[in-house]
């Protein structure tokens, strides 16, 4: 059931109340927490960011379980990505050099090759996450939110007695 | 654009954290630094009443006890209140800095109420076990390898039979494989030497050189073609001479190496007597092993502690100290650390300055300084030392002083301890027979130098005793030894005992020696040699008895082989010899053939023979 769960909450999210901007931008910082080590100092700030600023969550939970699965895949290629950027890179040595002598930088673990891989990976992904993600919703609550309501398997999922049973176990869990 | 309740919550949250960590970082701290020390002491390691004052980064116990792993009822020391501050900047860095150590009321071997008994993991043996190690290893081996005095098993089990009859003795099965490798080395002697081989080609060349009849040679043309047969038959004569020459000169030079190498049987034979004279534990009662039998055991003892600390040490610099990483392949998620330079010149552990001060087990107060206890000596480029001591009013006096220098890449450790005047009452010795439980009375004095420079050592130990009585012997049996040790033991009112361990790798030196060596020495010798040499002299005879028959046997092999083919080779050389007379009488038939021609027809015609 948890798999139907996830889907019919995405699908509310994907048609909430909170605007496009505000949906891509939990993806958005989801996905940082999802692709780098989670136990970091930078994760912290992002954590924060998401309770502070107007972002929708459940998406930014979403994205942080989605991207997880690919930062398992991806592992290797940002270990050598960060070891190419921290080792490699001979011109930045004096700038991490800097960093390393920072105190609480110095905790953020910048040093480490998958720490610094992925985050530079997430953090130039950000924009592109953000836009076609933005764009996504839009099109979505336009163009696909009719046809996917419309959708047999949708509409035979709603009409089952399993999902009525789920619905009602779910409002009265709520 | 914010979450007014985001920013609520995030507040509530870091406040609650902050509760949190005022009450319970105590206590957490508390057990992380017992569990730490636990593990490293191997044996609980327990702090009553730990206060960490946030604000100031002072840090406050009333009470620590460091137990002793060896005994857990008691504790290696404890302490008083304690108190340090660490420094906030590199702490900021994950780095620990520790200042203004202060320990007061220090005493050690006191008794605990409670067990200090942990459950170890069991751990991997080291494989590499460094030169420290090493070190201990051979003081160890050497200890173990002088039996202990024992009056029973020198008196009562000099019967080496026992032993002889499991005893593996080499010498037989090496003799048969030299037995082997000598009869291929004299075949194929044999085979280069055989008459026979040479027979045919002699004879043949002997007719050869008889078909040449002198009376018929009447003119030149003939005598010159004669002359020529003749000198065509020397050139195959000349390469018998080289091949046999050489064949000789080689052979009697393997017959030289063969008559040497049999010699080595003897050398193998000792080997095996002095196996069985390890195994059978026979002591070696010169003044040299004395000491070692006595207090062996004893001091290896103390050089395992104190080298003890010395591997430790090392240990930590070797974990500490880290190069230039190269690119490796990390588990997934744990990415490698690479390493910038540090600006801030902070080692990940320092703890400045200890001051010390507490009470002896024997109510000796004591004072000291501690330094640079720290993770990476080369960051701050400053050497860890000690220096603690101690007067009494009763003249009784201790020093410890130590330096451990590893700026350089090659450690070095500086140790020395002396403690003057304190009493040897009730202290127990070596568990002999031969010795006494204890000493019951005296004086004594003990000193400890120990110098370490990368792989080589430089230390000694002595200790010395006067107004000593000694207690009555442990077990005495009722015989002429134990009765001579006891009267010794009776005149005896002071004691020294020294021990070096030096040397480098490959090449150390550990000797004991002590003034009971010489009394213990002639004493023993008096009594035990008769029986030794006996028992030393029956295994010399079993040994004899199962090697002889081999020895012969190669013997035998050798000294018939080497004269039946020094008779080949001399039936070879006469045969040669032979020919070369033939040879050489007709080679004088001709000459005097030429000089009758000559006068026959005058000079001119042995022009001929210039051509």
């Amino acid at each position: 059931m948890f798999g139907l769960d996830l889907l019919a909450k995405l699908l509310k999210v994907l048609r909430s109340g909170d605007t496009p901007g505000q949906i891509a931008a939990g993806f958005m910082l989801g996905m940082i927490i999802g692709l780098t080590p989670m136990f970091s100092l930078h994760n912290l700030l992002v954590v924060f960011l998401i309770i502070i600023f107007n972002v929708n969550i459940s998406m930014a939970i979403f994205s942080f379980v989605l991207f997880s699965g690919f930062a398992y895949i991806f592992d290797p290629l940002f270990h050598s990505f960060g070891y190419f950027l921290l080792v490699d890179i001979t011109s930045l040595k004096g700038f991490y050099t800097t960093l390393y002598n920072v105190p609480i930088i110095a905790l953020s673990k910048f040093n480490n090759t998958v720490v610094m891989g992925s985050l530079i990976s997430s953090l130039l992904l950000m924009p592109v996450i953000y836009f076609f993600m933005k764009k996504f919703v839009i099109v979505y609550r336009t163009n696909l939110e009719p046809k996917v309501q419309k959708l047999k398997i949708v509409q035979s999922l709603k009409a089952s007695k399993l999902f009525n049973f789920y619905e009602k176990v779910r409002d009265w869990r709520n | 654009m914010l979450r007014k309740k985001g920013i609520i919550g995030i507040l509530v949250f870091t406040g609650i954290i902050f509760l949190i960590t005022y009450i319970f970082t105590d206590r957490w701290l508390e057990n992380k630094i017992e569990d730490v020390a636990t593990d490293l002491n191997g044996a609980k390691v327990e702090i009553d009443n730990l206060d960490f004052s946030i604000f100031g980064l002072h840090i406050k116990w009333d009470k620590l006890q460091v137990a002793n792993p060896r005994d857990t009822w008691k504790n290696r020391f404890e302490t008083g209140t304690t108190e340090f501050n660490l420094e906030l900047y590199p702490l900021l860095t994950g780095k620990f800095i520790l200042e203004n150590f202060e320990i007061s009321d220090v005493k050690s071997n006191t008794n605990r109420e409670t067990d200090g008994k942990i459950e170890k993991p069991v751990e991997e043996p080291s494989t590499e076990p460094g030169f420290v190690g090493e070190t201990l290893n051979f003081a160890e081996n050497k200890a173990n390898e002088t039996p202990a005095l024992n009056p029973a098993s020198y008196k009562n089990k000099l019967n080496v039979d026992s032993l002889l009859a499991l005893l593996e003795i080499k010498t037989p099965g090496k003799i048969d494989s030299l037995y082997k490798v000598y009869n291929n080395r004299f075949s194929d002697w044999q085979n280069k030497l055989d008459y026979t081989k040479y027979q045919n080609d002699f004879a043949t060349i002997e007719n050869n050189i008889k078909t040449i009849d002198v009376k018929n040679l009447k003119d030149p043309i003939t005598l010159k073609n004669a002359y020529d047969k003749l000198m065509d038959t020397k050139s195959k004569i000349e390469k018998y001479d080289t091949l046999i020459s050489s064949v000789k000169n080689n052979f009697l030079t393997d017959v030289n190496s063969i008559s040497q190498n049999v010699g080595s049987v003897d050398d193998w034979i000792k080997e095996d007597y002095h196996r069985a004279l390890s195994k059978a534990k026979l002591p070696d009662l010169s003044i040299e092993n004395i000491g070692m039998m006595l207090f062996g055991q004893n001091i290896v003892q103390q050089y395992k502690s104190y080298l003890g600390y010395v591997q430790t040490a090392r240990e930590y610099k070797d974990k500490f100290s880290s190069d230039e990483p190269e690119k490796e392949s990390p588990p997934r998620f744990k990415g490698q650390d690479i390493y910038f330079p540090d600006y801030n010149a902070r080692p990940d552990f320092w703890l400045k300055q200890i001051k010390l001060s507490g009470e002896t087990e024997g109510g000796l107060k004591l004072s000291g300084l501690a330094h640079d206890i720290v993770s990476n000596q080369k960051v701050i480029n400053k050497t860890t030392g000690f220096d603690i001591q101690s007067e009494s009013a009763e003249n009784r006096k201790l020093l410890l002083m130590g330096e451990l220098n590893y700026l350089d890449d090659t450690p070095k450790e500086i140790f020395s301890f002396s403690f003057k005047g304190f009493s040897v009452n009730n202290t127990k010795l070596a568990d002999s027979k031969l010795l006494p439980e204890k000493i019951e009375s005296g004086i004594g004095s003990f000193a400890a130098a120990l110098s370490l420079n990368g792989n080589s050592i430089q230390s000694s130990m002595s200790f010395s005793a006067s107004g000593v009585k000694f207690s009555a012997l442990k077990n005495a049996a009722n015989d002429e030894i134990s009765r001579i040790v006891s009267k010794i033991f009776s005149k005896v009112n002071s004691l020294n005992v020294t021990a070096t361990l030096s040397g480098e790798k490959d090449n150390l030196n550990f000797k004991v020696s002590s003034s009971l060596d010489k009394i213990f020495a002639d004493a023993l010798k008096e009594t035990l040699n008769e029986e030794l040499e006996a028992a030393k002299i029956k295994i010399r005879k079993y040994l004899e008895s199962k090697i002889a028959p081999e020895k012969a046997k190669i013997e035998k092999l050798v000294n018939e082989q080497i004269s039946k083919l020094k008779a080949e080779a001399e039936k070879v050389q006469n045969e040669y010899d032979k020919v070369m007379q033939v040879y050489e009488s007709k080679k004088a038939e001709l000459e005097k053939k030429k000089t009758d021609l000559e006068n026959q027809l005058g000079g001119g015609v042995l022009n001929i023979f210039k051509k």
